[in-house]
């Protein structure tokens, strides 16, 4: 619960992290954003005052261009006569100047051109440019779109008086053509292009080549002098009229207009038709007009401005966060590794410290009692206490020797090197070997041993060694930690998996003293006994348990376990096993094994001589003696080289059987075994050699069997596995003859 | 545990790549198809079918309004204008962008070149046989370049000239005019003999009046000019389709005619400086006496009204073959281009099939001479001069025999040719011209070549 909780706040605690993160990139962004936009509405600026003095510069170079061309013709006036000379004159004025076409308006309105002489309203493509001079004394430019003359293009038309202008009274007073009439006004017309060609805001295009802004001039009034050319245009050619009629402004007609001529440099936006306008005013910087530069540009350049940096701040932002973020978190993983690594160590540490003490109790029993032992043997009266003290001292050495099986299964099993066998199994039978091997051990404590087999299938594929013992396990323990009177019950079931597949689930219920939660929690950890039971008496090494649920995950099974304190437990088993035929060599399995093995403990071991390869004296001696008391003849070799030695000088077939202890001085077991197969003899290929080691790890099978040994043999040697072994060679050997 | 987080952190990453797609998947299936035709702004039409059509682009959004309406697909059909003159920024600039043409309407002479940039994909596929039957093969083979058919004709133009008959009976030039639905054919000699007669007695009346057109400002019209280059005789190119200009004797001739007529003031004022606008407004004033004319001209209403029917002649307008007798067929057509979208192009090709297989649309190109033989016989008696233009077309000249660079760049036939004919036209102060015919003829011969030698480097065919 502590865990799970501590589990929450971990996650909690990472969450407000990264929030609080994304509220700071999100917060930055904002903030980042509004510098851009500024930047973008500065650079903005910067074009709309490089247009303003483009404009300006044009306006004003156009001007004194016309006041050239009235001086030329204040000069030339006299040789224009003839329309045709008029026409020709304005032709050469046209090419030489900047303007597309420059025309001189009469003062009755008519005008000539570079190619004809349009008289008044019934002339084809006759223009009243007499209007533009309504409103003004001196100059005047407007744009235009479509003049006729200039095909479809848009154009501005710069009026220059001649006739009564104040600003050019030398001007006044030309008279040109046939009937003499006085010019007016020199009107320079330009293709709007040539003004708009110079100015940067033509290079908001979106992708579609749509200009996104627009540069115009307005007079004080609001009108247009140089027009824009867009939707907002078309609803009028007033500045003023446009902001009474669009969606929303930020200024008011009267607003704006007072600002103009106050002569102030302003913004503002403005929506029209769902587009929002960022307008940027400004008066002219020129002596001759008194005009308001006014550019208007489409909010989108802002954003598509800012957007992208915005984007590309955010994108870094965000990955520089997730970069420290996941730094974080495996900062914490490797913390957590490491408190991991601390905490094996310390189990590690700790596993040792309880193998040192589980190992060094019953060694020093096993001293104590001998010690115990050689006092009184020479005591007759206490024949009968030593009798008990060898009982109690054979105990010891037989939990000592589990101690250590248990202790090397654990470690295999944790390297993964153990084998799970996959042979055939009688079910029913496995589980009633276990019921006969604990009954008496059961019963024999005043407890009730129920079984309950409820077997369909009879034979699966499995490891039945390693069921067998997680079984054997698991009873033992039930009997260790069930009192006198009570009752255990030893169930195995079967439910299909599939058609090829069986679930066989074994169950070991006690009426024991039960489990503590906490201890329940930790039972398939290493070296656990619950101190607490009732079961101070009960010896075990505490790897029972963690055997047993490593060897049943290894089959791919569950086990599990529900208990509860002073009432008792139930262990269950569950092994997924695929479904097989029972061969016929299990058929009658039990009863001929038990027959053979009898048959080789009486008869075939009489008279055999055996070779003993041991270093260590004391277990040599042992090995002897046993040997000799199963009617072996054992002769005795020290090390590797003097059991080749011995064997060499043997007579053909005088040793059946040679035990080689895998590690001696000299020459080690698998040297010394591999000597003597290549000895040439004829029975160097046909004795039997055992190898016997305190190992029982894979790599040492393989070492032996390699260098030419028969089996395997653990210590200490157990002389009935000696003898079934023995036993089932010489059947093979037998059957191969 | 660091499992858990780690797989937290790939569910936000997940659920961020999520939405994004998601976001994605929404924007894809929101867009339809959208297919931009792109006309220009000049091409007007005399449509006699139905009068409401004045223009290619109502044409082409009515009939693309039809098309939408029984397509299976769902599409948009965008009709885009552009100025006259503006097909390298309308076409070749928008490439590779969102508003690139999908299909063009224009005069072949403009999207000739295109089709060396490898985006104007062939579109012989979509001739049925009922199209090819009906489609003259002189009108198909204009669209063809190496056996391919790139350009889809659909009515065309036959430049002549018209001219205002009246001055020329006031100046006692009555001979020379035919009377009736005519397109006069007059020799070199009776062309000086009626621009020197009109030319001194326009000078003598002083009203600014000036025989023949002339211009020199800008690429607009220039094929008219060049046609005039084949006055004496000449074809203008060598076997290898080059430009033969240099040492054509015909050529110099023409030339030297046509640098004679600013002396002899047959033209406006600084002709150099002049557009062919200029001369349209000259001509409209009644102060310009040869101008160009074709069935689409804005002049042609003034024609109609001018006609006869009874005595089946012309009051105030005659027509007459550019000087050398040659008349220049202007046709105006489809393309498609291929933008990468392999989807588009198929419905672009639908919508020409459609376009062409809809009566009420192919009979529009009525009024100019229609490319349809069914269509040209339906409306021959209802358009003025129609039979007149189809029996003068063996006069007509392949100007642009389709060849690259022909114009849309710098250094592009059009861009050069206008310049140097301006040179050919320019006189000093002391009177002098900027340069002689047989300069000008290298000159145009050199550049005109280098113009095409890059085209032809730089072309690229859609497979």
């Amino acid at each position: 619960m502590k865990q799970t909780k501590s589990k929450r706040f971990f996650a909690f605690f990472i969450l407000l992290i990264i929030f609080v993160i994304f509220l700071a990139v999100y917060v930055y962004s904002i903030v980042t954003g509004n510098i851009l936009e500024d930047a973008a509405v500065n650079n903005i600026r910067e074009v709309a005052v490089h247009d303003r003095n483009s404009i300006t510069m044009f306006i004003e170079y156009n001007w004194k261009n016309q006041q050239r061309i009235g001086e030329r013709l204040k000069r030339n006036s006299q040789k224009l006569k003839t329309v045709s000379q008029i026409n020709e004159y304005l032709g050469l004025e046209t090419y030489e100047s900047t303007f597309d076409k420059v025309y001189l308006l009469m003062e009755d309105g008519s005008y000539y051109t570079d190619i004809t002489y349009r008289k008044d309203s019934n002339t084809p493509d006759y223009y009243p440019y007499m209007d533009l001079f309504a409103n003004t004394d001196s100059y005047k430019v407007i744009g235009y779109d479509a003049l006729p003359i200039m095909g479809s293009d848009n154009v501005v038309i710069y009026g220059y008086k001649l006739s009564g202008c104040p600003k050019s009274e030398v001007l006044s007073g030309i008279k040109i053509g046939e009937d003499q009439k006085e010019v007016f006004a020199v009107i320079g017309i330009c293709k709007r292009s040539t003004i708009v060609d110079g100015l940067v805001i033509e290079n908001y295009v979106d992708d579609s080549g749509n200009t996104q802004g627009y540069s115009s001039v307005v007079n004080e009034d609001g009108e247009y002098v140089v027009d824009r050319k867009d939707a907002a245009s078309s609803v009028s050619d007033n500045l003023f009229d446009i902001i009474e009629r669009c969606d929303k402004s930020d200024l008011t007609p009267s607003d704006v207009q007072e600002k103009m001529r106050a002569g102030k440099e302003f913004w503002f936006y403005m929506d029209h038709n769902g587009v929002r306008e960022l307008n940027y005013c400004a008066p002219l910087n020129s002596s001759s007009v008194n005009w308001y530069f006014f550019m208007s540009v489409n909010d989108k350049v802002l954003k598509d401005q800012t957007e992208l940096f915005v984007l590309l701040i955010i994108a870094a932002m965000s990955a520089t966060v997730i970069v420290i973020i996941i730094a974080f978190v495996l900062t914490i993983i490797m913390q957590r590794k490491t408190q991991i690594a601390h905490a094996q160590e310390k189990a590690q540490s700790e596993f040792l410290s309880n193998m040192s003490h589980e190992i060094r109790t019953p060694l020093n029993g096993i001293i104590g009692l001998n010690y115990l032992m050689m006092n009184a043997i020479d005591t007759p009266e206490k024949h009968l206490q030593i009798k008990e003290w060898l009982k109690k001292s054979q105990n010891t050495a037989e939990y000592l020797l589990a101690l250590i099986n248990d202790v090397l299964d654990i470690s295999k099993l944790q390297a993964g090197k153990v084998e799970i066998a996959h042979a055939p199994m009688l079910v029913e039978t496995m589980a009633e070997s276990v019921y006969s091997m604990q009954y008496d051990n059961i019963t024999g404590r005043g407890i009730e041993l129920i079984k309950d087999f409820r077997i369909t299938v009879p034979c699966i594929q499995c490891d039945e060694v390693h069921i067998k013992q997680v079984l054997m396990n698991i009873v033992s323990n039930a009997a260790k930690f069930t009192p006198a009177g009570g009752i255990i019950k030893l169930s195995a079931s079967q439910s299909m998996m599939d058609e090829t597949h069986v679930m066989t689930t074994f169950v070991c219920e006690d009426t024991g003293c039960g489990m503590s939660k906490e201890f329940l929690s930790e039972i398939f950890n290493k070296f656990t006994q619950d101190r607490n039971s009732t079961s101070n008496s009960t010896k075990g090494t505490g790897l029972g348990m963690a055997i047993s649920k490593l060897l049943i995950n290894a089959m791919g099974g569950e086990i599990s376990i529900e208990s509860e304190l002073n009432k008792g437990s139930k262990f269950t088993v569950e092994i997924p096993a695929e479904i097989c035929e029972i061969p016929d060599y299990l058929k009658s399995n039990s009863d001929h094994d038990a027959k053979k093995t009898t048959d080789s403990s009486g008869n075939s071991a009489k008279s055999m001589k055996i070779l003993v390869a041991e270093d260590n004296e004391l277990n040599a001696e042992i090995l002897m003696e046993i040997l000799n008391e199963f009617g072996f003849i054992p002769v005795h070799a020290q090390n590797g080289q003097e059991a080749v030695d011995i064997f060499e000088k043997s007579k053909i077939n005088e040793f059946k059987i040679i035990l080689m202890d895998m590690r001696m001085p000299v020459l080690d077991g698998c040297e010394a075994s591999s000597r003597i197969r290549k000895l040439d003899r004829e029975d160097a290929k046909t004795v039997t050699i055992f190898a016997c080691t305190a190992n029982s790890f894979q790599e040492d099978r393989i070492k032996a069997l390699d260098s030419g040994m028969n089996d395997f043999l653990t210590k200490p040697i157990d002389i009935h596995i000696l003898l079934q072994k023995m036993e089932q060679i010489q059947r093979e050997k037998h059957n191969i003859q | 545990m660091g499992k858990r987080i780690t797989a937290f952190l790939l569910q936000i990453i997940l659920a961020v790549t999520f939405s994004f797609c998601l976001a994605g998947c929404s924007e894809s299936k929101k867009t339809e198809k959208e297919i931009i035709i792109k006309v220009p702004h000049t091409s007007t039409m005399n449509c006699i079918s139905n009068e409401n059509i004045k223009n290619v682009r109502t044409l082409l959004e009515l009939a693309s309004k039809d098309f939408i309406a029984q397509y299976d697909k769902d599409v948009k059909i965008k009709v885009v204008e552009f100025e006259g003159g503006e097909e390298t920024k309308a076409i070749t600039n928008s490439f590779g962008k969102s508003d690139a043409a999908d299909i063009l309407y224009d005069g072949f002479f403009n999207m000739s070149s295109f089709i060396h940039t490898g985006k104007v994909i062939p579109i012989d596929d979509i001739l049925t046989q009922e199209m090819k039957d009906d489609i003259s093969p002189a009108y198909l083979e204009h669209g063809r370049f190496n056996n391919k058919l790139y350009m889809l004709p659909y009515m065309s133009s036959e430049n002549i000239l018209i001219y205002n008959r009246e001055m020329l009976e006031k100046y006692g030039l009555e001979e020379y005019i035919d009377e009736g639905e005519v397109i006069s054919n007059w020799s070199m000699e009776d062309w000086t003999i009626i621009l020197n007669t009109l030319a001194d007695q326009f000078a003598e009346e002083g009203k600014g009046k000036v025989p023949m057109m002339m211009y020199a400002k800008d690429n607009q019209g220039d094929t008219h000019i060049m046609t005039m280059l084949r006055a004496f005789g000449s074809d203008l190119f060598d076997s290898n389709n080059n430009f033969d200009l240099a040492d054509d004797p015909d050529v110099i001739s023409a030339l030297r005619w046509l640098q004679n007529g600013v002396d002899r003031g047959w033209y406006l004022p600084v002709p150099y400086d002049k557009t062919m606008s200029d001369n349209s407004s000259k001509f409209k004033m009644d102060e310009l006496t040869f101008y160009n004319f074709n069935l689409g001209s804005s002049t042609y209403s003034r024609v109609k009204e001018d006609y006869n029917a009874e005595t089946k002649t012309f009051k105030k307008y005659g027509f007459v073959n550019y000087p050398g007798n040659h008349c220049t067929i202007f046709n105006e057509g489809f393309e498609i281009f291929d933008n990468g979208d392999s989807e588009k192009i198929e419905i672009a090709k639908d919508f020409i099939r459609y376009f062409y297989e809809t009566d009420k649309w192919l009979e529009c190109s009525a009024g100019s001479i229609p490319v349809s033989k069914k269509v040209m016989e339906k409306y021959k008696d209802d358009i003025l001069l129609l039979e007149a233009f189809s029996h003068n077309s063996v006069n007509s000249v392949d100007y642009t025999r389709n060849l690259p660079n022909w114009q849309g760049s710098e250094n592009s036939v059009r861009s050069v040719f206008y310049q140097e004919i301006a040179l050919l036209l320019i006189k000093d102060a002391d009177g002098n011209f900027a340069v002689t015919p047989e300069e000008c003829a290298n000159n145009l011969q050199e550049k005109l070549n280098a113009a095409i030698s890059d085209g032809r480097k730089n072309s690229i065919l859609h497979n």
